[in-house]
């Protein structure tokens, strides 16, 4: 069981229409702690990367992922751009000339664009951040990619570990991005980019993990 | 040019700023901007995208500097650097400097074609101007300046700065030293920066205000000779703080004259050939240390520090009288040093001691020094350590490349200290290929362990003749020139250099008509020596058949091999204190009977005459807590220091016997002043004798046992000492200092200290008389005994051994071959009556002792 190239962009489709969807909620999480504007910015890049979508449809996936560093760099404006795009952009430089993936390579892929996340943005778990997201559901899918677990499994795994993530964020302090300005007022406040993340993750679930 | 780009989340507010930096700084400037999404519903935000083609619009290789708002606005940017291509990634800048002034002044810097980092560091303090001009002339109300009561009138001038590098080290130090000749408190500010207040009292916090040129100082001054000392400083600031107009290119200029005069005359006294100095050379010039030419690549060398011990401080009390021991010692040196340089150099050189000098002094920096003892735990050494890093830390971290390069300065100094709370690292081999070696100094520790065949010369910024690694280094028949101070960082790896110790000339990259020339008199210098040596390994006797021993000064095994090499009969001074130095813990008998053992296999099983450890006066050990003395010459010292540390005494009689069981080995002992001191010596020496006996361990049946004359008492009172030592060995260096009360080290003393002096010939011949009748024998170990104008003297007034520097065996030899003992007599016996040193050295000449024309030229030569 493989991760084709059309699962890609299914899964950065479907990517869009979350953030679509839940624009009003992310601006909601992000009024109280943040500028409130992380809803339409990560929406306002999806809807940019849509567009260019049918450009790279036929290139591999390491491109497909490229791609929509690039755009979400050049269009979502705020913080949130430079981070999701270079997670994207790290995850397009691990997938080169890969027209599909597999469990171990996806893992793969997920790490270095948390890795790329975390030296842009110089943020640890615990800061209050996409890490504390993404850094759990990349660490449990290189479990269960290492105990053998079918994709599914893992996909389900991986997307329980980003809920929960998220959920941690809440009684965080923040010390990164906006949010650290409030110090310890941002306690109580579920954080809107662990949350983005999070999304992206259960996308993906949701898009390859059949039957669920 | 360096560019700039303005990242912000508004196009306008980018664009604005360049309007205005532009409106400032010229049309010229090269800026860009990058505000805003390439999206037209959405115009707030950043694009990295965006700022990579801005910064690719005004790149060159003088760099880019970023300004940004905040935000995404500095992860975009950041962004933008990695997407740039490797090699560029560097020369991007991200500058945290509040974006419109910052953009306004650093446009204006890059317009005067200011360096980066410069312009950074401009950009970053544009707000204290602001700052300044709001809140009035108290740029720092945290840091206020202390005023006592009594002086609260202050005087203030404001004074610009012209000198193209701005207040760096060496015109900071003057003002520094100007400052200090008068009571007043004194405090500057960077009217420009709006740094400050900074004492005059800390050349740390003058070089914090980081005033270059075109920046104006405001000079506050309270308290008694205010008003004169803010005069003295104005006239000072008048002459650029001391730096002239034109700073640099003209005294290069003169220096390279000089250096074209030195070569030429001497070229003149050796070959007559004309100069051949290519003005466009680099010439160098130091103190000649120790001579002969040598001819190589450069080969850069840090000495290495010590490892720091991590324990913690016990008694922080005597860690830091430890450590301000070690601070006032290295002083003492610098202090020496900047003496004996300026006495031979020019003065500007000098200035460079001044600049470490005051660093030694920072209060600032002995503060934190103490802190760190006393409020962290930290032992001597590793407070010093950590307080250095922080000190050279800040100043790497500042704009100006001219105050960048006293971060250098201020590990130096530390390293000096470490080196003197510490000792010397053990040293393994310096060079792994052959070189001239260049070094900002070199410890006893590094010459001992040297090859002549791998170190062909040595160069350093610090040291000077008197040294005691200049006598090491003549002994080993390296040729070095010192005191070259911050020239030497000029010097790069590889680069051919000739250094000439006679002249103290370095040249580096040579011409080739200069390499020839002094490839041909480095040809001839070899010739010389090789057909000296050949004749030197037989033994040398006067014309009228006098035996005249002669034997050589060692402080190393590899010294040992060279004496031997050359033709020694013997070792009449071993010096061991190499052994006791650079460590912390004192040699075990093990470790120095295998040293003595070495020595002697290296002399060949010649005669050695193991002197006892001499420390005191200017030699001291890490691992030997001494009471400090206002004259250490006149203190414990020598045998006085052996006989109130008994154990460290009884490890090394007990080596040097065992020694002495297996080869021909001697004893001396150092600064003997009295009867009582030797008979205790004695006591001591047959304690350690039933002590190797109790071990079971062979034991000679007698070693020869001899006193080292220094002191002039000792020299008086010969006739007592004669029955009970063996031989006598004079030390003419501290003989002639201790007789005629002049430190040899001191230039002005420099014709008074002479070992010539009648006052001193008169004590070795009272010496000699004596042992005669007793049937003992007298060497003479100073380096008097490798003067080949003081030995026919010396070989009058009746001297058994000339113990020397292993490099001027054969030379002394052939000059002991021209002599004729009776003749020698007569003037030597008139000598004695005469009023000065010059007087003798002119009674030789007039009494032709050197009687042919080839003998003249024999000592000429050398």
């Amino acid at each position: 069981m493989t991760i084709s190239r059309e699962d890609i962009l299914k899964w950065i489709r479907n990517c869009a229409a979350v953030m679509a969807e839940n624009r009003d909620y992310l601006i909601e999480l992000d009024s109280p702690i943040g500028d409130g504007d992380h809803g339409a910015n990560i929406n306002r890049g999806f809807q940019a990367v849509l567009g260019k979508l049918p450009d790279v449809a036929d290139k591999d996936i390491g491109m497909i992922f490229k791609t929509v560093g690039f755009t979400l760099i050049s269009t979502v404006g705020g913080a949130s751009g430079p981070l999701y795009g270079t997670m994207f952009m790290q995850m397009g430089a691990v997938s080169e000339n890969k027209i599909e993936l597999t469990l171990a390579d996806w893992t793969e892929a997920l790490e270095a664009g948390l890795n790329g996340v975390m030296m842009r943005g110089k943020a640890v778990p615990g800061d209050k951040t996409m890490v504390d997201a993404l850094m759990p559901s990349a660490k449990t899918l290189k479990e269960a990619s290492a105990d053998n677990m079918s994709l599914n499994d893992a996909l389900r795994a991986c997307a329980r570990a980003a809920e929960k993530g998220v959920q941690d964020t809440i009684p965080l302090v923040a010390r990164k991005g906006r949010a650290s300005y409030l110090g310890e007022r941002s306690r109580g406040h579920q954080d809107p980019g662990a949350t983005s993340s999070s999304m992206l993750l259960l996308a993906a679930t949701r898009t390859w993990a059949n039957g669920s | 040019m360096v560019g700039i780009v303005i990242v912000s989340h508004s196009p306008k507010l980018a664009a604005g700023i360049v309007e205005l930096a532009r409106g400032t700084a010229g049309p010229n400037v090269r800026i860009a901007s990058a505000g805003g999404l390439d999206m037209p519903d959405s115009p707030l935000g950043t694009d990295a995208v965006y700022i990579l083609r801005a910064i690719e619009e005004v790149y060159s290789e003088d760099g880019v500097l970023v300004l940004m708002d905040m935000g995404s606005a500095i992860l975009s940017a950041e962004l933008a650097v990695d997407l740039l291509p490797p090699e560029r990634r560097g020369k991007v800048k991200l500058c945290a400097a509040p974006i419109a002034e910052g953009a306004v002044t650093a446009a204006l810097q890059a317009g005067f074609g200011q360096t980066l980092p410069e312009i950074i560091h401009e950009a970053s303090g544009a707000l204290d101007v602001k700052r300044t001009q709001i809140s009035g002339t108290d740029a720092h109300p945290e840091t206020p300046v202390t005023v006592s009561p009594q002086d609260r009138i202050e005087h203030e001038i404001c004074l610009p700065v012209h000198n193209p590098h701005g207040l760096h080290a060496r015109p900071a130090a003057r003002l520094l030293r100007t400052a200090a000749r008068f009571q007043a408190h004194i405090h500057l500010f960077n009217l420009t920066t709006g740094r400050g207040p900074a004492s005059t009292k800390s050349i740390n916090e003058v070089m914090m205000l980081n005033v270059l040129q075109g920046h104006r100082l405001r000079l506050c001054a309270s308290g008694p000779e205010a008003r004169e000392a803010l005069e003295a400083l104005r006239s000072l600031a008048e002459t650029n703080f001391g730096d002239g107009n034109g700073d640099g290119a003209c005294k290069e200029g003169t220096d390279r004259q000089n250096e074209a005069g030195v070569i030429a005359i001497t070229n003149k006294r050796r070959s007559g050939k004309a100069s051949a100095a290519g003005a466009t050379r680099e010439h160098l010039r130091g103190m000649p240390v120790s001579g002969g030419i040598a001819i190589g690549p450069a080969r850069l060398l840090r000495v290495a520090v010590p490892d720091i011990p991590s324990e913690r401080a016990s008694e922080p009390q005597s860690e830091w009288e430890r450590l301000a021991a070690a601070l006032e010692k290295t002083k003492c040196q610098i202090e020496w040093e900047r003496k004996e340089v300026s006495s031979r150099s020019d003065p500007d050189t000098a200035m460079l001691f001044d600049a470490h000098l005051l660093l030694l002094q920072d209060e600032s920096l002995r503060m934190s020094a103490r802190q760190s003892i006393f409020d962290l735990g930290y032992n001597g050494a590793r407070a010093w350590q950590y307080t250095i890093e922080q000190a050279a830390e800040e100043y790497a971290s500042l704009g100006n490349e001219y105050l960048r390069s006293r971060s250098a300065d201020v590990g130096e100094i530390g390293r000096r200290v470490l080196l003197n709370l510490l000792g010397h690292a053990a040293a393994g081999n310096v060079l792994q290929k052959p070189g001239i070696l260049i070094a900002t100094d070199i410890g006893l520790g590094e010459i001992a362990h040297m090859d002549p065949a791998v170190v062909l010369g040595i160069c350093t910024a610090h040291g000077g003749a008197a040294s005691h690694s200049a006598i090491l280094l003549s002994n080993l028949g390296i040729p070095a020139v010192m005191g070259l101070g911050g020239q030497v960082s000029a010097i790069e790896e590889d680069a051919m250099t000739i250094i000439d110790g006679d002249t103290g000339a370095v040249i580096v990259k040579p011409s080739s008509r200069v390499l020839d020339d002094y490839r041909g008199r480095l040809e001839a210098q070899q010739s010389a020596c090789d057909q000296a040596r050949r004749e030197s390994l037989a033994l040398a006797f006067t014309r009228d058949g006098r035996w005249v021993e002669v034997a050589a000064n060692i402080g190393s095994t590899a010294e040992a091999k060279m004496a031997a090499r050359n033709g020694a009969e013997g070792v009449g001074l071993y010096r061991t204190e190499f052994l006791f130095l650079s460590r912390q813990k004192a040699p075990g008998e093990e470790e120095q009977l295998s040293a003595y053992r070495d020595a002697a296999l290296a002399i060949e099983k010649r005669p050695l005459t193991i002197r006892t450890l001499d420390i005191g006066g200017d030699k001291f050990l890490p691992y030997l807590r001494l009471e400090s003395e206002a004259n250490p010459f006149l203190g414990i010292r020598g045998l006085r220091l052996s006989l109130k540390h008994r154990d460290l005494f009884k490890t090394q009689l007990r080596a040097v016997l065992r020694a002495a069981a297996e080869f021909p080995v001697r004893i001396m002992f150092p600064m003997v002043t009295t009867l009582n001191e030797w008979r205790e010596t004695m006591q001591l020496l047959s304690e350690a004798r039933f002590e190797v006996e109790g071990r079971g361990l062979s034991l000679p049946r007698k070693i020869e046992t001899g006193m080292m004359v220094e002191v002039p008492a000792a020299a008086l009172q010969a006739e007592l000492f004669a029955p009970v030592v063996d031989f006598f060995s004079i030390g003419s260096n501290d003989l002639t200092q201790y007789t005629l009360a002049a430190e040899r080290g001191n230039p002005a003393l420099a014709t008074l200290a002479d070992g010539l002096h009648p006052a001193v010939l008169r004590l070795i011949r009272h010496v000699v008389e004596a042992a005669h009748r007793h049937g003992k024998w007298v060497g003479i170990c100073g380096e008097m005994a490798g003067d080949a104008a003081a030995v026919p003297v010396l070989v009058g007034l009746g001297i058994d051994e000339l113990s020397m520097n292993a490099s001027k065996i054969p030379l002394i030899k052939r000059c002991i071959r021209t002599l004729e003992l009776s003749s020698l007599e007569t003037m030597a016996g008139a000598s004695l009556t005469l009023e000065t040193a010059g007087d003798v050295r002119a009674l030789m000449i007039k009494q032709q002792i050197v009687e042919s024309e080839e003998k003249k030229a024999v000592i000429r030569e050398w």
